[in-house]
Formats: structure tokens, C-alpha cells, sequence
């Protein structure tokens, strides 16, 4: 049994079942050996979780594009919106980057691959004339915003015993009956939906906010 | 059913401290090691332990059994006030949604985007203080709108911050879009604010951020406080609410 078979039927335990299902047990039960032979190559859990987290993030990188060369507002939007495909794909990426962020980073073999890709952006967007520090910020404003889109995302679609259909039209319901009075402009948008749905549209509609709300930091700089 | 939850969450803070004192009480008098006699759990007890319950281990772990040892009960007395889990959650969710809203200061006389960063700030702050606020709202919002006896707090709450968008001089469907992207960020945030990190890869994180070689990383290396820069804290948050409105103001040309 080599090192890449054990970490590829770890990556298969936890793509479906997420990061609680991996032990050492299970994954010798995966693979259909004793634990004696994955000790052999990773001492501990975590070891391994580390191994697992640098597969994922290279993975991720490899297929996450990056900024190009064009107008700076259209190469993040088109490098965000691949980011969150990315994240959408496997659930334990999304349990990687969203809930482990800072343990993933922090390892010596993926801290690199995280910075470079960093460095590149934001040395793009003060080009465009954004301060580094402005910059930054609205890099993890945006990277944060993808992040947790997702992780609502896949929050709602495991809503326990709820159908969508039938909550959807449960909330237009009581909306529906709300005295008008009290609650002026949900009575007059009789809909719950526009405020809280999360699709691609809406989140679109974030991300293009954030970047405008960028783009209003460099029309500040030129005019002062 | 309304009306009776209103008087129970106005007393909520020593009202239930009193009940859930005074049957412990009764509770130790009869000896730690034995169990509690049926019916010696109020519903105020059941709901107290099922919150701690899952601020400790999170909503996925509520179960009639787990909530049963937890309160050192026989499942029976938790079935007497709740008939199933879905109950429970159901009255937990209720007594949740009432108390955040309590907590909850009302949008001001200010202008409209000081006003919204306070309006999401103190949405944020409540999140980030109350583990189940996090688990009810970040997670499971939607469930909250169909409960037609707590709905009133939250609708109240929507109103409000839909208004602050009014005021700005939206019309009521870009109010509900501009809203849905400052909610969907700010619930967003929290949720990875919070992950399942340890202090150990907190310090691991900023030692390495600490020693970043500049040489190698020339943008980068033009930040003063770059720790920091990368941090998902309360600078970061206010900077990224920030861009949202700048952002409204531009897309639905706003002075």
C-alpha cells in the first residue's frame, strides 16, 4: 500500500461523509488493510489531515483562476466566481477553506501556494490603483463573501426535514396576512424570497456590489 | 400563543434563573446520584438544557436521548412538555428568536448607511456572542419566517433594515436585493469567524504571517500590520459593509 493510496481513499472517505468521518478505523476499513500500514506512513490523524489539506488546496489552485492581465473589476469578479464553482464542487473544500481556513494555512507545504496567489492579486489591483492595504481588504472582503456564500448555501440544503417548496410557500403565507401598518415594506414586497435567497443570481449581485464598492475607493483616490 | 410568549420572555432573565434554582434545588435535596422523579423537570429546565446543549455540540446533536442524559432525566419527562424533537426545536427556536430580538437595539433617526452598518454590526455582535444564534440564524434562517408565533420579532426586525434601504431611496425590490447581499455577507462572515480552528493554529498562522520573507512578496511586504490585514476581525467586517453600501450608492446612483 503506497502514501498516495491511503490519502486518495481518505480524500474518497471524506468527499461524501465530510472531515468528522475520517479516523484511522475507518479509512483502514476504506482501504482494506490494518492501521499498522497507514501508521506506516502518517503517525497520527493529523498528519494525515495535513497531507489531505495540502492535496485539496493544490487541487483548488490548480482549477481556481487567477487574475488576468484585463480591467481589474472583470478579472476579479471572473476569479471570484470560479473560487465559489470551486468551493460548490467538493464539500471538503468548503469544509477546508471555510471552517479550517487558518489551520490550512498555516501549513508549511501550503502557506506558499496561498501567498503567491496573493501577492499576484493584489499587486493587480494596486496597479490599479487601489492602496496595498485598500487592496488587501478587499481581496479577503471578497474572498470571505465567497467563502461564506457557499457555507449558507450548504447550510440551507440541509435544513432538516423541511422541503423547500412547502417553507417557501409557508413564509409567503404569513407575509401575506402581515398588517400593513406595522410592516409597511414587507407588506408591500409580499415576499420573503428576494431578501434571503441564495442563488447565483443573488450571489452575483453581492460580489458586484463589493467589486463597485472598490471601484468608488479608487475614484476617491484620483479625485484627492 | 403570542401574547403568552411575550409575558414569558419579559421575565425570561430572572423569572426562568428562579424556576430552574429552585428545582435544582428540590432536584439535589433528593441526592445527586439518583435520577429525577418524573415530572420534577419544568419545561423551562428541558429548554435550558437542550440550549446548552447545542451551544456546546451545535443543532445536530439534539437529541431526545442526548438532551435526556444531558438533564440526568429519563426521556419520558422530556416527552411530557414535547411531544417529538421537531417540538423542542420548535419552542427552542421560539424562546432563541425572542431573546435575540430583545437584544436587538432599533434603527435610529441617522443617515442611512450609519445607520445599516449599525443595523448589521449588532446583528454581527449577537451572532458572534451566542453560539445558537449563529446555529438558528446563519444556518437555518428560512425555518424561522413559517413559525407563525415568533415570526412578528423577525418580520419586525426585516422591516426595519428594509427601511433603512427606503430611506436611501430604493424602491422595495431593490431594498429586499441590497438587503439579501449585506445579510448574506454578514451571516457569511460570522460562520468563518467561527470555524472549528483551535488557538495552537491561531498562533501557528500569525507566527508564519510574522515572518513573511517582504523580499519575496513585494505588495504584501508594503503593509505595516499585515497580521492583522488578513484577520477576519472587526476592522475586516466593517471595511467589507463598507464596500457594500459604496457599492448600492453606485449601482443604484445614489448621492
Amino acid at each position: 500500500m503506497s502514501r498516495e493510496e491511503i490519502l486518495e481513499a481518505s480524500y474518497q472517505l471524506v468527499e461524501h461523509d465530510g472531515l468528522s468521518a475520517l479516523s484511522m478505523p475507518a479509512l483502514s476499513r476504506q482501504v482494506g488493510a490494518g492501521v499498522t500500514s497507514i501508521y506506516w506512513y502518517f503517525r497520527n490523524k493529523d498528519e494525515l489531515l495535513v497531507a489531505l489539506a495540502e492535496r485539496v488546496t493544490a487541487d483548488v489552485y490548480r482549477r481556481w483562476k487567477p487574475m488576468g492581465e484585463g480591467p481589474w473589476d472583470a478579472e476579479l469578479r471572473t476569479s471570484f466566481t470560479s473560487f465559489r464553482t470551486e468551493l460548490s464542487r467538493v464539500p471538503v473544500y468548503l469544509e477546508l477553506f471555510s471552517l479550517r481556513s487558518r489551520f490550512v494555512l498555516a501549513q508549511p507545504g501550503i502557506f506558499p501556494i496561498v501567498m503567491d496567489r496573493l501577492e499576484a492579486d493584489l499587486t493587480q489591483l494596486v496597479a490599479a490603483g487601489l492602496s496595498p492595504v485598500d487592496a488587501a481588504h478587499a481581496h479577503v472582503a471578497c474572498s470571505a463573501y465567497a467563502r461564506g456564500f457557499v457555507t449558507l448555501e450548504r447550510g440551507l440544503q440541509s435544513e432538516p426535514g423541511e422541503q423547500d417548496e412547502a417553507v417557501r410557500a409557508g413564509i409567503a403565507d404569513v407575509v401575506g396576512h402581515l398588517d400593513a401598518s406595522a410592516f409597511p415594506v414587507l407588506t408591500l414586497l409580499g415576499d420573503l424570497e428576494p431578501m434571503t435567497a441564495l442563488s447565483d443570481e443573488t450571489f452575483h449581485r453581492g460580489l458586484d456590489l463589493l467589486i463597485d464598492g472598490i471601484g468608488s475607493l479608487l475614484g476617491k483616490r484620483v479625485a484627492s | 400563543m403570542a401574547a403568552k410568549g411575550g409575558t414569558e420572555t419579559s421575565k425570561a432573565a430572572d423569572g426562568a434563573q428562579k424556576r430552574s434554582k429552585s428545582a435544582r434545588a428540590t432536584a439535589s435535596s433528593r441526592g445527586r446520584s439518583t435520577r429525577r422523579a418524573r415530572g420534577s423537570l419544568s419545561r423551562e429546565e428541558i429548554l435550558d438544557g437542550a440550549q446548552q446543549l447545542v451551544e456546546a455540540q451545535g443543532l445536530q446533536q439534539l437529541s431526545m436521548p442526548a438532551l435526556a442524559k444531558q438533564l440526568k432525566s429519563g426521556v419520558t419527562s422530556i416527552y411530557w412538555y414535547f411531544r417529538s424533537k421537531d417540538d423542542l426545536l420548535e419552542a427552542l427556536t421560539d424562546r432563541v428568536t425572542r431573546d435575540m430580538y430583545l437584544k436587538l437595539p432599533p434603527i435610529g433617526d441617522g443617515a442611512w448607511d450609519d445607520e445599516l452598518v449599525d443595523y448589521f454590526t449588532a446583528f454581527r455582535n449577537l451572532l458572534e456572542a451566542t453560539p445558537i444564534y449563529r446555529e438558528v440564524f446563519a444556518y437555518r434562517a428560512r425555518l424561522l419566517f413559517t413559525r407563525a408565533a415568533f415570526a412578528p420579532a423577525i418580520f419586525r426586525r426585516l422591516d426595519d433594515g428594509l427601511s433603512l434601504f427606503m430611506r436611501a431611496g430604493l424602491s422595495a425590490e431593490q431594498a429586499a436585493e441590497a438587503f439579501n447581499a449585506c445579510s448574506n455577507f454578514t451571516r457569511g462572515f460570522v460562520i468563518l469567524e467561527h470555524g472549528l480552528e483551535s488557538e495552537a493554529v491561531d498562533e501557528a498562522m500569525t507566527e508564519k504571517l510574522h515572518h513573511l520573507d517582504a523580499s519575496k512578496f513585494p505588495t504584501l511586504g508594503q503593509l505595516d500590520d499585515f497580521e492583522r490585514v488578513m484577520w477576519l476581525d472587526d476592522d475586516q467586517f466593517q471595511f467589507g459593509l463598507r464596500l457594500l453600501i459604496a457599492g448600492i450608492r453606485q449601482q443604484y446612483a445614489l448621492r
